[in-house]
């Protein structure tokens, strides 16, 4: 019974929430009288939905490219270059401090460079992406390669196992809830990424993502379209988010507390 | 019982880096089929020994000789060391994994030794679904199921409470007298080692060394009304007083 009324309630109150969300925008924009150049209201971004409908769904479908590349790259890549670290001491000692400085970059500035280096369009969006989502993987899967529990270890080292079955039976599973945490960062991050890149990067020739047409909208004055977009990209990085989580799930669900809680 | 020992160990002496000494040329011999209680205060070496003998770590000095039989020791842990994202079969056939036996014959000897340690139904089971005394269960079939000669135990069930200690206490007698393997049992507990032991090492503190070596005429096979008799009570009065002694000095 309880169980059901806290499900009924993790239903109910984010939707209460949202009324609220909209009644306090609606509340603001007429108590300041702001003009829809300033703050359109909830039903116009609607409309905006409506109007802008064929041009929002190509750009959406170019930012998710941009993102999916990215990111599923970043995943790939970052698990494969943990792996290598970890087995490779030297490799670690000479490069960890690199990717740990790199991670420090801001985005924005990246992203400008790597639009001169390789133009704009998709490959720049998608590098960019994977840049950002790239650094947290490698960060907290390596962490969970390398902190094996001491006994653990040990038991491995009784049984003579060689390193690369260490690695493969201990380290690796030991690693996974670690990966999922650096994935579901990268997750949230993947669109960021690809939006900020469209910004810099995404062309004019019928091929910018929401990134683009936000710039493109602020030019018109169409307020109403960007904060379409922006809304957009919110329910595309759930979207990554919810898909990693529902992964995370089927993963760990049995043996980890971090993905016992389906209802995250 | 065959002749000659199941290990030698001969003046065993442990020192960590530059570290002071912390075992002092330990030197005991193990019959087949002998268990042989180990009880000292904390931090007398005992665990240290144990790893040494497992070969965990190096002697700094010393010899250890091995029977005839030069199968590897199991070793049994305080905590039961379980792979988490394991299941409790998949966790007995570890080691049997990592030493290339095929799946099918792996997990039949699983079966079958997780029936034999009462935990069939739990087969499945991931460890954090299994109570403390049943992790222990399937770290002892884990170690057993390699059929050693030699068992290490290092405290296993110092973290358990009285009962269910006493009861896998009494389970490892009965697997004992199926095997007849050699141990070393590491204890906290005088009483725990009175009832399991043929003789009961006792170790003096810093450095740790042979303090005495007390014979255990209880007689085999012995059940929880072992732990009753006026003999079980006078021996382990005799370790109590011998391990204060160690402590008073």
């Amino acid at each position: 019974m309880k169980k059901g009324n806290d499900r009924t309630a993790r239903v109910i109150l984010p939707i209460l929430t949202g009324l609220l969300l909209i009644a306090i925008w609606y509340s603001i924009k007429s108590i300041w009288s702001l003009h829809d150049f300033i703050l359109p209201a909830p039903h116009d971004v609607l409309f905006a939905f409506g109007e802008e409908a064929p041009t929002l769904l190509r750009a959406t479908v170019v930012t998710f490219l941009g993102a999916a590349i990215g990111f599923s790259t970043a995943v790939v890549i970052g698990f494969g270059i943990s792996l290598a670290l970890v087995s490779i001491r030297w490799l670690r000692y000479g490069i960890y401090p690199y990717i740990i400085v790199l991670q420090m970059m801001p985005i924005i500035a990246t992203a400008a460079i790597v639009v001169i280096l390789f133009d704009v369009g998709l490959q720049s969006v998608a590098l960019i992406a994977f840049l950002i989502g790239f650094f947290p993987i490698v960060a907290s899967t390596l962490q969970g390669l390398l902190s094996v529990p001491e006994g653990q270890r040990e038991l491995f080292q009784l049984y003579k196992a060689s390193p690369l079955q260490e690695l493969v039976l201990l380290r690796v599973p030991n690693s996974l809830p670690y990966f999922f945490t650096g994935v579901k960062i990268a997750a949230t991050l993947a669109v960021i990424g690809s939006v900020t890149g469209e910004i810099f990067a995404g062309s004019s020739d019928g091929t910018g993502g929401l990134g683009f047409m936000i710039m493109i909208y602020k030019s018109e004055l169409k307020i109403a379209a960007i904060y379409a977009a922006t809304l957009i990209c919110c329910v595309l990085g759930f979207g990554f988010v919810s898909l990693v989580l529902t992964f995370r799930h089927l993963c760990l669900h049995k043996w980890h507390e971090s993905a016992m809680d389906a209802s995250e | 019982m065959p002749e000659g020992p199941e290990i030698r160990l001969q003046n065993i002496s442990k020192r960590f880096g530059n570290g002071p000494l912390v075992l002092d040329k330990i030197s005991i011999d193990a019959k087949p089929g002998e268990i042989i209680g180990v009880v000292g205060p904390s931090g007398c070496g005992k665990s240290t020994l144990l790893r040494i003998i497992a070969d965990l770590i190096p002697a700094s000095s010393g010899e250890i000789h091995h029977g005839g039989n030069s199968s590897e020791p199991a070793y049994i842990f305080q905590d039961s060391r379980l792979l988490p994202w394991a299941t409790v079969l998949d966790n007995i056939a570890l080691p049997h994994r990592l030493k290339g036996v095929a799946r099918s014959e792996r997990l039949a000897l699983a079966e079958e030794w997780a029936g034999r340690m009462g935990l069939s139904e739990a087969a499945s089971y991931f460890p954090r679904q299994l109570s403390g005394g049943m992790q222990m269960r399937v770290s002892i079939a884990r170690a057993l199921s390699l059929q050693p000669n030699l068992i290490l135990l290092d405290e296993p069930f110092g973290a358990l409470d009285a009962i269910t200690r006493n009861r896998l206490n009494e389970e490892l007698l009965l697997l004992h007298q199926q095997s007849g393997w050699t141990a070393f049992f590491v204890t906290h507990s005088v009483t725990e080692a009175v009832f399991l032991s043929h003789r009961i090492l006792i170790m003096g503190n810093n450095p740790g060394t042979v303090s005495a070596v007390i014979e255990n005429p209880l007689q085999f096979p012995r059940d929880a009304h072992a732990r009753e008799s006026i003999e079980f009570q006078k021996l382990s009065a005799e370790a109590t007083a011998a391990l204060h002694e160690v402590l008073a000095i």
